[in-house]
């Protein structure tokens, strides 16, 4: 994880979210459309390594929507990100057919990669095919595992944060990473020797 | 992660994979679905049940309060149109001593402040000392008075004050209209007939709707007693180191630049604040009708 990317996932309230809060809590959209627009990034990144890339647009909504109603219990002298980072996470673990969505981010494999020039179209199929490779991986991991390298790896969270998202201490986030790791390289090996012409 | 000399192969290539996935959904943009979702929930509520949706909007207009589910104790007073949050508890960043978080912005001259549109005087036989006026440049709404602590006024904190009295100007609409508590360190009062809340035993933050349509933050200066209230177009807080009955004293002598007769205070002052608006000029109109 690059130390430059913003993390802070215990960041305070500001006092502007806390105003559009106030507003939103008195019904007022158009303050919580604004505070969507501050929080959306890191929801559907903690949503996407819980239910996939491809899941993660529903999930993020749907706790948006669920954070909208909560919003009244939020204790402003808390920080918000962290709260909402829960109602995320729990919102995108109580969606069903997880594994069937992280099967479905090969679509979001295929958009990752627009039609670039320079690239060529060889040098482009071959990356697109091995991150559907390694997102297929990734979907038959055991979910505990998938969960902690997709938060670590794929959504550039801290073992901090992703023992926060997930719910769970970070020994367990680091022991869990390093089982998913072996699993992962030892079943991308597997299938690259079974994979013909390879 | 990146920074280890002794990263896998399979580390790589999923750090790889996340910063296309992140670029990719950072082009997603899940606002409007939630915006519409919100709506149509709203929509379906007043369709289905107009009793509630009434209630709703009855709680709404005369105020919510909820209850934090930690041992914070939130109040959220709702006023006309806006909503003043008072938060209890340390707060973010919060320090034993009361001196650094003063911060009431400059001192200015009580002449200079009495021409203020927020400029509100306590006017009481036991406060015997002089007030420092103070005028923070990047919030012109508020205008705070200090007492150094001395005779009736117990030192708050080891700060040297005894009494601050802030006038933040809001969207000067009536009084405070309901007022709910968690706790029973905050009590739900009447002055001249309106609410007020009485916070004791802990720190506090205030957030106000100014006339503009922002909230404004405004965190408690004194560790101590503060009383809030409504009073015409301002939020008034006084803080001190006082029991309630004595704040209210000070709460209902509240007047400003030119009281013009004896005893006119509380029904009477504050009507020279026109709609928000501020001029030195408008500062000087008291003993108008009320606002």
């Amino acid at each position: 994880m690059t130390g430059s990317a913003p993390r802070a996932l215990e960041r305070e309230a500001t006092v502007d979210d806390i105003a559009l809060i106030a507003r939103a809590v008195a019904g007022d959209l158009a303050a919580y459309d604004e505070l969507v627009g501050r929080y959306q990034r890191p929801a559907l990144r903690v949503a996407a390594a819980i239910v996939g890339p491809g899941g993660a647009e529903d999930a993020t909504q749907d706790a948006f929507v669920r954070a909208f109603h909560a919003l009244a219990r939020f204790d402003p002298a808390k920080p918000f990100r962290p709260w909402l980072m829960t109602i995320v996470a729990n919102t995108a673990r109580n969606q069903r057919r997880t594994a069937r969505r992280w099967e479905r981010s090969r679509t979001t494999a295929a958009r990752m990669h627009p039609v670039d020039e320079a690239a060529g179209p060889e040098a482009l199929a071959v990356q697109r095919s091995e991150d559907e490779e390694l997102l297929a991986a990734l979907a038959r991991l055991p979910r505990v595992q998938r969960r902690v390298l997709a938060c670590r790896y794929l959504m550039d969270l801290t073992e901090e944060e992703t023992a926060t998202v997930l719910g769970i201490p970070r020994g367990t986030v680091k022991s869990r990473s390093a089982r998913g790791l072996a699993r992962l390289e030892k079943s991308l090996t597997r299938e690259t020797h079974h994979a013909p012409g390879r | 992660m990146h920074q280890d000399a002794d990263v896998s192969d399979i580390e790589l290539r999923l750090c790889r994979l996340g910063v296309n996935l992140r670029s990719e959904l950072a082009t997603r943009d899940v606002r409007p679905a939630v915006v519409d979702a919100l709506r149509a929930q709203r929509a379906a509520r007043r369709a289905g049940s107009p009793r509630r949706a009434g209630r709703v909007a009855a709680a709404i207009a005369f105020g919510v309060v909820v209850m934090a589910p930690a041992a914070w104790a939130v109040e959220r007073l709702v006023f006309d149109g806006g909503a003043v949050t008072v938060q209890r508890g340390p707060g973010p960043g919060a320090t034993t001593s009361a001196v650094g978080r003063l911060d009431l912005g400059e001192p200015v001259t009580v002449a200079r402040a009495r021409a203020l549109p927020g400029f509100l005087q306590p006017r009481v036989s036991w406060l015997e000392a002089s007030p420092t006026a103070w005028l923070d440049p990047a919030v012109p709404e508020q205008l705070s008075l200090s007492y150094p602590a001395g005779g009736a006024l117990p030192e708050v904190d080891g700060t040297g004050l005894g009494l601050v009295v802030q006038t933040f100007v809001g969207d000067g609409r009536e009084v405070i209209r309901k007022y709910l508590a968690n706790d029973t360190s905050s009590e739900r009062v009447q002055i001249a007939g309106a609410d007020a809340v009485f916070l004791h035993g802990g720190d506090h933050t205030l957030f106000y709707l100014r006339s503009d349509g922002q909230y404004v933050s405004v965190p408690g200066r004194l560790v101590g007693n503060a009383l809030i209230l409504r009073h015409g177009p301002l939020t008034v807080r006084i803080e001190a180191q006082l029991p309630l009955p004595r704040l209210i004293e000070l709460a209902t002598s509240l007047s400003g630049p030119r009281p013009a007769r004896p005893g006119v205070h509380l029904a009477a002052t504050l009507s020279f604040v026109d709609s928000g608006t501020r001029s030195n000029d408008s500062g000087r109109r008291a003993g108008g009708g009320p606002g």
